[in-house]
């Protein structure tokens, strides 16, 4: 067995630069006030064998070992070192792993501290009682291990999870089958896309195109064939479609009798400008004229200087006026001839195009070349735009006229159209066309969407059976792993309640049972007996029984870990049991020893009562444990040991008979005052009220005394020693409570009677049995007495 | 399979029971209880491929196809 030797810390949490902490071979006890560095021993402890530490390593926002483990007032990283033995040789083991040569047994006792529970914190002790169920589960999840079961069961839950996907999948593509079967079938919501409904507006459409109808959908690929023969004669339709187009083509041509109508409207308004301008002698322009009278009013002329004759300025001007107005009606004839001219070769135009584009696609269309009289249409239409684009005399456009009459435009279009109808009729019903066409798409629909919805439909049937199916298995493995778990924890259980029993025998408490429940993938409900009633621990049990309570169901798992592997062989017990009371810890101190045999213990505690249980209990079971005391701490200097014997203890040994008179004093004055403590406080002595809370021995005592007097079989007991004290007392206070020089002057004859006669009294109120001194019991009037009536004093 | 420590025990035991849980279910189908059991006979819970399989319909008779 590995076995923990020394722990030396340096910049670790409280813990500075030592001292060392060194284990006997069955453990250590370690006592000290709250606040002066046991806990700090603890975690490095921990880190050291685990690489974490519990009390930092929570997962809390701002606090890690990173952050906290290092000594506030130390500059580097905290140092640890882990000294093990086998027995024969040491190991040493630091926060970064062994250093040295490789152990196996070292190794082994490494990696089962990472996974196993062995130590407990007062701030732990009743996380497992107070976490709800769930979290109860996680709690000791991690112990039992389960990885492998669990990842089964992640594997199936997965499955399960993959199996929906699949059938999302599937009921996407059903859905896209679904939405192209309505818009074919004209189906729309909220009628259902079944076989009936299909079936009914697929023979409807049937129906339309002439087609029999079918008893199911199944035929529709058989009736597809038989459209597809029905539609062979409009395997041509492409050609029809063209012969069509010609068709609206020649019915959008530019209607032929405007074209007339513009051309003789052009030539009326070539003639109106003509003729016009043939009436105008001269040809007075209208610029000759305004220059003419600007020419006469410049120069102020009197006389013409052509013919000498008088000028008349009023005259001319209104001959001049006259002249204009008579050019004013040519001006509006022209504009209308202009305009005339643009409508005629518009429409020439217009002829023209439609012509050209029609002879484009006749070719397509009838695969023959485009009538001559429509080329020789064409090419009159072009030389008509080309010449017409300037402006032409009347007879040319009287010519123009004539040829277009003779190239006869609406003889040529029913040409045409001629042609083109008789064409038309070679083909089968555009109609007949239509209602085959969606007669077959119809048909297509039912054979491919209708087919790949059922499909789809069978698929997500078979994998809705196979997701029932791997959910069933979910839920078998997860009942398998409730019940493997429930058989571990109810060997927990026993354990704990025997345990629980042993401490606390005959009170008609415990049986804790550890259920995992029903409810959710893992939870653990936690229930307790109480005088024949069960239920949770918390809400009948005192707060003394529940910390036992949880200290017995840690040491269970301890033992069950330990069962199962037993590499490591240490239990730590930090500071636990702080409200469970003096004859229960005793129960408990044996109950450790006693069960934990085989395991090297570590327990802290703060209060010295324990301690000394612990030593007595460790003492009369011949185990070696190795006490430490701190005496006190501070940030410069860190714990400090003190002597780990108790004053009790002390003065009891043989070291005190060799002891210097003024020591003997000084330990059983302060015996003195701690014993005077617990009396006042437990008998309820009114002690004059002290601001610091600090009650020295004078005050106690001048209190206490007069009180034991009146009680009569306590004075008949304790009498002697009470009168001694009363006599010596002042002994105490000449060497005061640390030596001084006064002190050498004390007799060992004198020291001896006081301590003896403190060292007595000390027998007479604490009760070894009941870890307690004697007090108050409610309902004896006038009676002091220890819990168990072992010592008792009537008034 | 067999080594120290708690946790194959506990492994072992939940295995142990789902088989029994699966042996005895009235409602799994045969293909699926066989192809269950053969992978849980196996004592390989990290192979759940055949399911896998069957789930995927590349299977119908896991026992002819074992």
């Amino acid at each position: 067995m590995i076995r923990l030797r020394t722990l030396k810390a340096k910049g670790c949490r409280g813990i500075l630069d030592g001292p060392d902490l060194e284990f006997g071979k069955d453990g250590v006890v370690l006592v000290g006030d709250n606040g002066t560095g046991k806990s700090s021993y603890i975690d490095a402890l921990e880190k050291v064998l685990t690489g974490k530490c519990g009390s930092l390593d929570t997962g809390d926002q701002g606090l890690s070992w990173a952050r906290q483990g290092k000594h506030v007032a130390s500059k580097s990283a905290p140092q640890i070192e882990l000294v093990l033995s086998d027995g024969s040789k040491d190991f040493s083991v630091t926060q970064d792993g062994p250093s040295g040569p490789a152990n196996i047994h070292v190794g082994a006792m490494l990696s089962a501290a990472r996974r196993q529970s062995f130590l407990l914190r007062r701030r732990t002790l009743l996380a497992f009682i107070n976490a709800k169920p769930a979290d109860r589960y996680k709690a000791v999840a991690d112990f039992l291990q389960l990885e492998r079961f669990n990842a089964l069961e992640s594997k199936l839950r997965a499955l399960s999870t993959q199996c929906q996907g699949q059938i999302t999948g599937q009921k996407t593509a059903k859905q896209v089958e679904e939405i192209a079967l309505r818009q074919q079938l004209g189906i729309s919501l909220p009628a259902l896309i079944d076989t009936e409904t299909c079936l009914a507006q697929l023979n409807k459409i049937l129906g339309k195109a002439g087609l029999a109808i079918l008893d199911d959908l199944e035929s529709a690929s058989i009736r597809m064939e038989q459209v597809e023969v029905q539609l062979a004669p409009f395997s041509k339709m492409e050609e029809f479609q063209k012969v069509q187009l010609l068709k609206t083509l020649i019915s959008e041509l530019p209607p032929l009798d405007q074209l007339r109508e513009v051309e003789s409207a052009y030539h009326v308004a070539r003639k109106k400008t003509q003729d016009e301008e043939a009436k105008l002698r001269g040809n007075f322009y209208q610029q000759v004229l305004e220059e003419g009278v600007k020419w006469i009013q410049a120069d102020s002329l009197e006389t013409c200087p052509l013919c000498e004759s008088t000028i008349d300025p009023t005259k001319i001007l209104q001959r001049v006026e006259a002249r204009l107005n008579e050019h004013a009606t040519l001006t509006a004839f022209r504009d209308d001839q202009d305009l005339a001219r643009a409508k005629f070769v518009s429409a020439l135009r217009a002829l023209y195009d439609a012509l050209v584009l029609l002879r484009r696609k006749w070719t397509e269309g009838l695969r023959t070349n485009f009538p001559d009289a429509a080329e020789s249409l064409i090419e009159l239409l072009d030389q008509l735009v080309a010449r017409h684009s300037t402006l032409q005399g009347r007879e040319v456009i009287e010519d123009d006229s004539e040829a277009l009459s003779e190239a006869n435009p609406n003889s040529v279009a029913r040409g045409l159209s001629a042609q083109v109808e008789a064409k038309l009729q070679t083909y089968p019903s555009s109609e007949r066309y239509e209602v085959l066409t969606k007669a077959k798409s119809t048909l297509h629909a039912i054979t491919i969407n209708w087919n790949r919805l059922n499909g789809a439909q069978t698929e997500i049937s078979r994998l809705e059976t196979a997701r029932s199916q791997i959910q069933r298995i979910v839920e078998l493995a997860e009942k398998a792993r409730k019940e493997a778990v429930q058989q571990l924890l109810d060997q927990i259980a026993t354990h704990a309640d025997r345990y629980f029993q042993n401490v606390h025998p005959g009170e008609n408490i415990g049986s804790p049972a550890l259920k995992v429940t029903d409810r959710g993938t893992a939870s653990i409900d936690l229930t307790c007996v109480f005088h024949k009633k069960s239920g949770d621990p918390r809400g009948c049990y005192s707060e003394g029984h529940v910390d036992s309570l949880g200290l017995c169901i840690f040491l269970a798992i301890r033992r069950f870990h330990h069962s199962h592997d037993s590499d490591l062989s240490l239990l730590v017990l930090d500071d636990v049991l702080h409200s469970v009371d003096g004859e229960h810890r005793m129960a408990t101190a044996k109950l450790i020893l006693k069960e934990f045999s085989d395991h090297q213990i570590v327990i802290t505690t703060h209060d010295p009562l324990w301690f000394e249980n612990l030593k007595a209990v460790a003492s009369a079971a011949a185990r070696t444990f190795s006490y430490h005391r701190i005496a006190g701490w501070s940030l410069t200097t860190g714990p400090v040991w003190g002597d780990h014997l108790s004053d009790y203890e002390w003065l009891t040994s043989d070291e005190s008979l060799t002891a210097m008179p003024a020591d003997r004093v000084i330990k059983a004055g302060r015996l003195l005052e701690q014993m005077l403590q617990h009396l006042c406080d437990g008998l309820s002595v009114p002690v004059p009220f002290s601001l610091r809370g600090r009650y020295t021995l004078d005050p106690l005592w001048t209190s206490f005394l007069p009180k034991a007097k009146k009680n009569k079989e306590f004075y008949a007991a304790a009498g002697p020693q009470l009168d001694k004290i009363e006599e010596l007392r002042g002994l105490r206070n000449l060497v005061g409570a640390h030596y001084n020089e006064w002190a050498n002057y004390l007799t060992a004859n004198e020291s001896k009677e006081l301590t003896d006669a403190i060292v007595t009294l000390r027998d007479r109120v604490y009760c070894p049995k009941c870890n307690e001194f004697i007090k108050r019991i409610a309902g004896l009037e006038g009676v002091w007495s220890c819990k168990g009536e072992h010592l008792r004093f009537k008034a | 399979m067999k080594s120290k420590g708690s946790s194959e025990d506990l492994n072992l035991i939940a295995l142990a029971k789902l088989r029994e849980l699966i042996d005895l279910d009235n409602e799994l189908l045969p293909a699926w209880k066989t192809e269950v059991l053969r992978v849980l006979r196996n004592d390989v819970p990290e192979d759940i491929a055949p399911l896998e399989a069957l789930l995927r319909g590349e299977t119908d008779d896991p026992v002819k196809d074992a």
